[in-house]
């Protein structure tokens, strides 16, 4: 009598079961997005000339913008765990795209590499930084420098300061500028921008020669008095900057430069792109010179990397999407539009303003190392953490030093 | 002490200068969300963040309900809400449904172990999710349902299940036994029992545990933010995305209306049906 | 026969929740727990490397910081909501005109996702733009609320929104309380002629017991969780000056591939809360049963 009832209210939970799981198993692994944070107003224009030459060749672009690289890969990474990757995600091409590599997370892109030849259209470096064991496992985009200070001149006028060409005119230019009423440095409130600002004052404070030991992570150079000199430099900067750094993203940051309200800004190549958007006219509104006092120019290649998929089609997609990253009219276009270079020998650096030139002969020149995030993350992170840590506290610099020293021996 | 009535009256002034004084603590953050996000951006600029709006301005809330961008998507939170809700009604009833019959089966039908599976399911209500946060992902990559809708429906149902079976379990004790007697003696059936007799007889309690479940899993960020199907996050992911964009000029208006719409669906729910609301929130703790 | 078929489908409807606590809560924590004694990272492993995620993990100072933020925040978090909410509830038992305005603003915060309260709080907290600049404006130039921007205080500012969120739970569970305090226990008070406050204090209040400790329950549940109000507030900064445990295992999961590290803290964060909490519990369950 009641099993009637109870039978077909199992019938009908069955039947709800069944269709809500055949519904959700029609979009199983359709996941074709690319993950990046690409999201200022310069970056997404460049990224939409990638997006457009995708779409022409026929391809669909899926966009999953996140605000910043952290968010991004940790978004990738826990997709990676459930089984649900993008079809390709935006890295700095180098330690990173190795370490996933070698976590068996990558799909190679060797095939379309050798048909488009790539080998001969990047700079050995790029090509090298691109690749795990002999197979390209990254598309380069750009080729980003790094440390670039940027100038408000406008701002420098009104305060009756000329642009300091040296660490020590730097210094002494800051004073002068907080008491015109401006913010002397902008600076931002993320790890990686602080540790940005720590680039600069290691190259102006204890300089190249330095600086490049201690991205090698060479003990002898990181447990040194320089390293106890550099971390006090840094502090002796945080008077000139304002109280709402506090978490604030490089965008914001820039714009306190690009509408005249503090004076410098320690940057990569990535911040010119805001100012061109506002009609500043670099070398007239505004200037780029790498860190005062040094002839150094930190670099790092962006790119995609695509992670691990089986499916055939998906392959395939990673593929037209590799090729159209490495279009030399897209790099070209885009990377214009950005700031940055591009990542192709071939690719025409016509139109390019000074900023961009200069970082070019300076590449030539030879005096271009990688920087940090070029490196592996365990670096990487120890050097975020304990820079933030002490530009965010009341720590000295000796405790910073031995911080680094035992954070990197704990690796 | 002199004259009694007297003083009285200022005990009475001093009460409500202290209730008034927390009226504006806990409205001043609503409040300054609301004239801001009806701000023009230049406004908010210049002017106090505390006064009206010269001009009232609707642009932030239409660019905050469709339009508003995070790099090249410039959605708003609009599809997210779709999103949202086409998550959180599944899992709700099933939640719901699981904890009623379950209230049922634990009060009605005492049996060894059920004890121990209550105790175990009281636990689950107390960790902090990130200590399943790997596993989940394990296993909704083995059910092949990760960063699906039907993935949040699951987690939200299993994580919802604890706290509705407690709920209906404390209410189905005082369910006087002769009720279940009788409907036995006419033979019933268990579920016919549960849907003619017991169920009847608990419009409030699931009403209760709608609302808290809805709450709960509408305000869920967490799950949202690991496991959400990309380009369709539940609302608070996809606002914390918004509104921490951080580039360009930042749009308080737009952020502040964001804001405001993702909490509007709980905010209105708690003004209609506070009397559930509040039931929900402390019948565990008055009983427990 | 009728009986024995009766508990045959109530056990089996209860099948699924033995699958919830067997696998998803038990099983879930048991394996996170193994994950901690693996040197997994990327990518869950099983390769055993015994207590050395654990060694790392208590001389990391991020760590540190976080896991001493889970006491400041925890314990001000609890200690101001119930102190507020005590005095809240105690005011709105002076038989108050509106009293239904009141109590319907002072916990509507609880209705909203402690995301929208962490963004809100970080607006208002925002010293270029929020309460600082807005008594600047009004003449108070001295005046400084930049607790959110301070590696030193910005935990206490997450403190705050915590505060606002929920302190209006503890309000309507006291006041609860309250309104069923026995009519004779106020006449006697009356006729002894014991000050209003002092009778609150000392015999009304204690009477709530039983309310307080499912109110420090509720509340330490949102401690555990406190994740989602840290991110939206300050993201853990300046630095890492604000974060707390919930965060830092989340990071490790994540953003730092070192899964077996934020296994590691979440079994720490879990362990802490337990010895904290079951004491008290034991204490007071024990307490109510004589």
């Amino acid at each position: 009598m009641n099993t009637k009832i109870v039978s077909s209210i199992k019938i009908n939970l069955i039947i709800f079961l069944v269709s809500t799981l055949m519904v959700s198993a029609g979009n199983l692994f359709a996941a074709d997005d690319v993950v990046h944070w690409w999201v200022g107003d310069a970056e997404s224009k460049a990224l939409k000339v990638i997006v457009d030459e995708f779409e022409n060749s026929g391809g669909k672009w899926v966009d999953t913008p996140h605000n910043d690289s952290e968010a991004a890969h940790a978004s990738v990474k826990s997709r990676v765990i459930g089984g649900n990757p993008p079809a390709a995600v935006l890295m700095v091409v180098g330690a990173s795209t190795q370490e996933w590599s070698e976590g068996g997370l990558l799909n190679d892109i060797n095939s379309i590499a050798i048909r488009e030849n790539w080998d001969s259209l990047l700079p050995d470096g790029v090509a090298k930084a691109s690749k795990q064991d002999g197979k390209y496992v990254a598309a380069p985009v750009f080729l980003s420098t790094v440390n670039w200070r940027y100038t408000n001149k406008e701002v420098l006028k009104s305060s009756g300061v000329d642009e300091p060409m040296s660490w020590g005119a730097f210094m002494t230019s800051l004073p002068r500028i907080k008491q015109a009423g401006f913010i002397p440095l902008a600076v931002g409130g993320q790890d990686w921008q602080e540790t940005l600002l720590f680039d600069h004052v290691a190259l102006g404070v204890a300089g190249p020669q330095y600086f490049s030991e201690l991205l090698d992570g060479n003990k002898k150079t990181i447990d040194s008095d320089d390293t106890t000199r550099v971390f006090a430099g840094m502090r002796a900067l945080e008077p000139y900057t304002d109280l709402g750094k506090a978490g604030r993203g490089w965008g914001d940051t820039n714009n306190l430069v690009i509408t005249g309200k503090a004076a410098f800004f320690f940057m990569g190549d990535w911040a010119k792109g805001g100012f061109l958007q506002a009609q500043k006219k670099p070398g007239v509104d505004f200037s780029c010179q790498i860190s005062p006092g040094s002839r150094m120019v930190l670099t790092a290649v962006d790119g995609f990397a695509f992670p691990k998929s089986s499916s055939s089609s998906e392959r395939a997609n990673q593929s037209s999407l590799a090729s159209a990253m490495m279009n030399r009219d897209v790099q070209t276009k885009a990377a214009l539009i950005k700031g940055a270079l591009p990542a192709r020998k071939d690719a025409s650096t016509e139109g390019f303003d000074h900023c961009s030139q200069n970082a070019l002969a300076l590449l030539s020149g030879g005096s271009a190392a990688l920087h940090w995030n070029v490196r592996e993350s365990g670096f990487k992170g120890v050097l975020k953490e304990v820079v933030s840590q002490f530009w965010n506290s009341d720590m000295s610099p000796d405790q910073a030093r031995k911080a680094l020293v035992d954070g990197l021996n704990q690796l | 002490m002199i004259n009694p009535h007297l003083s009285m009256n200022w005990q009475r002034v001093t009460i409500y200068i202290c209730l008034s004084f927390f009226l504006i603590f806990f409205l001043a953050p609503l409040y300054v969300m609301l004239v801001t996000s009806f701000k023009s951006l230049e406004e908010i600029r210049e002017s106090s963040l505390m006064l009206l709006p010269s001009e009232w301005i609707f642009d932030g809330w239409m660019k905050a309900w469709d339009h508003a961008c995070v790099g090249l998507s410039c959605n708003g939170v609009k599809p997210h809400f779709m999103a949202t809700f086409s998550i959180t009604i599944p899992a709700l009833l099933l939640a719901v449904f699981l904890g009623a019959i379950n209230g049922y089966a634990l009060t009605q039908w005492k049996f060894k172990g059920s004890d121990l599976l209550l105790a175990g399911l009281m636990m689950g209500c107390f960790m902090p999710f990130q200590l399943y946060l790997i596993p989940i992902a394990v296993t909704l990559r083995e059910m092949g349902i990760f960063g699906t809708a039907l993935g949040l429906i699951l987690l939200h149902t299993v994580y919802g299940v604890p706290l509705t079976t407690l709920l209906f379990r404390n209410y189905y004790v005082s369910l006087p036994k002769e009720l279940i007697k009788a409907a036995l003696i006419d033979g019933a059936g268990f579920f016919r029992i549960f849907f003619q007799v017991v169920l009847p007889l608990s419009p409030s309690i699931v009403m209760v545990s709608v609302i808290l479940i809805f709450t709960g899993i509408y305000n869920d960020f967490i799950f949202a933010l690991t496991f959400g199907e990309v380009g369709k996050q539940p609302v608070m992911a996809a606002l914390n995305n918004i509104v921490n964009s951080t580039y360009g000029v930042k749009e308080h208006n737009v952020n502040m209306a964001a804001t405001l719409l993702t909490a509007l669906p709980t905010l209105l729910i708690y003004l209609v049906a506070g009397k559930f609301f509040i039931r929900g929130l402390t019948s565990g703790a008055i009983k427990g | 026969m009728w009986n024995r078929s009766y508990l045959l489908t109530s056990q089996l409807v209860l099948l699924p929740t033995l699958i919830i606590v067997v696998y998803f809560l038990w099983g879930f924590t048991i394996y996170t727990g193994f994950l901690s004694f693996t040197d997994s990272k990327f990518l869950p492993n099983h390769n055993w490397v015994g207590l050395k995620q654990y060694y790392l993990l208590w001389s990391n100072a991020r760590w540190l910081t976080a896991y001493g933020n889970l006491f400041i925040f925890g314990g001000l978090y609890l200690l101001i909501c119930v102190l507020l909410g005590g005095l809240l509830a105690v005011l709105m038992d002076q038989e108050v005109l509106f009293e239904n305005l009141f109590r319907t603003v002072y916990l509507y915060p609880m209705s909203l996702s402690l995301v929208v309260t962490g963004l809100s709080w970080q607006w208002l907290l925002n010293p270029t733009l929020g309460l600082q600049k807005i008594l600047n404006d009004f003449g108070f130039h001295g005046f400084a609320l930049d607790w959110i921007v301070s590696s030193q205080y910005s935990i206490y500012a997450v403190v705050l929104a915590a505060v606002w969120h929920g302190s209006g739970l503890i309000m309507i569970l006291f006041l609860a309380g309250l309104r069923a305090v026995d009519e004779d226990i106020w006449k006697s008070i009356n006729v002894e002629g014991v000050p209003a406050w002092k009778a609150y204090l000392w015999i009304i209040l204690p009477q709530l017991r039983p309310i307080l400790l499912a109110a420090i329950l509720l509340l330490t549940f949102n401690v555990v969780r406190s994740f989602d109000l840290v991110v939206a507030m300050t993201s853990g900064g300046p630095g890492f000056s604000s974060d707390v445990p919930a965060k830092y295992i989340y990071d490790y999961f994540f953003s730092r591939s070192n899964i077996a590290r934020g296994a590691a803290a979440a079994v720490c964060t879990v362990l802490t809360v337990l010895f904290i909490i079951s004491p008290y519990l034991y204490f007071e369950l024990r307490k109510r049963n004589d």
